[in-house]
């Protein structure tokens, strides 16, 4: 129907098209992102050959807020088997986040992803989202939301295998 | 001829001028529409005034369940 060079442009117009839609989420088996690539406030602890979640929160979120004393305990729980939480607030404003940390205290360490790129790149599919990488370092669960105690029973499943693995 | 071959490519153009205004919020852009300045309440004067407009520009056909006869002097 259409002559080879109609067709061309014909692909390039909807490779463009649709191309914004493209995104590829970290997977299971990805390496733990590289921090200093990002623009990050705080400081992240030291996390080599430790378990580590990623919580990502936000001081918008309700559910984040409802997730921390739990998660704090775990990290509690777990601190002298090599376990830790970073939680990476996607607040755009400084004044909320530190608000925030003022009036509740995570009870683990934070950072706030200042340009957001850390967030594009670990693409969280809901607030919060945790991110359960090994002692490789290498992507194990990903879980979506806070449920409560049901949230903490499966992570306490997830976690505790990997505590338990040699680095 | 040369019309039929291009036609696709201006419906093309037409349906990507549409979508061109779609933004995808993703979960962490969210605070986004959480924000004080997106709420519909966020002025009180406002809301007064348009409830006003409303409730007598609405009365004659029973607006907020009165009836009146529109010229807002109630």
């Amino acid at each position: 129907m259409w002559s080879p060079k109609l067709r061309n442009v014909w692909s390039v117009l909807l490779l463009g098209f649709f191309s914004a839609e493209i995104s590829f989420a970290l997977e299971p088996g990805d390496a733990l992102p590289e921090w200093s690539h990002f623009d990050l406030e705080g400081d992240v602890p030291d996390l080599a050959g430790k378990v580590v979640m990623v919580d990502v929160w936000a001081s918008w979120c309700a559910p984040c807020k409802a997730s921390f004393p739990a998660y704090a305990k775990l990290q509690q729980e777990w601190a002298d088997q090599g376990f830790v939480i970073l939680g990476v607030s996607v607040d755009r404003k400084s004044k909320d986040y530190a608000r925030f940390l003022k009036q509740t205290p995570p009870g683990f360490a934070t950072v706030r992803d200042v340009s957001q790129k850390l967030a594009a790149t670990l693409k969280p599919p809901a607030m919060p989202t945790s991110f359960i990488f090994g002692r490789d370092g290498k992507l194990r669960k990903v879980h979506k939301g806070y449920r409560g105690d049901r949230t903490v029973e499966l992570l306490r499943s997830e976690i505790e295998p990997l505590l338990a693995e040699s680095r | 001829m040369m019309k039929r071959k291009f036609l696709p490519l201006l419906l093309l153009g037409a349906v990507a001028l549409v979508f061109i205004g779609c933004q995808n919020v993703q979960p962490w852009e969210k605070g986004l529409l959480a924000d004080y300045t997106m709420r519909a309440d966020r002025d009180s004067m406002h809301d007064a005034m348009s409830e006003h407009i409303y409730f007598s520009r609405e009365a004659s056909s029973g607006g907020r369940g009165v009836g009146a006869s529109g010229c807002g002097c109630n």
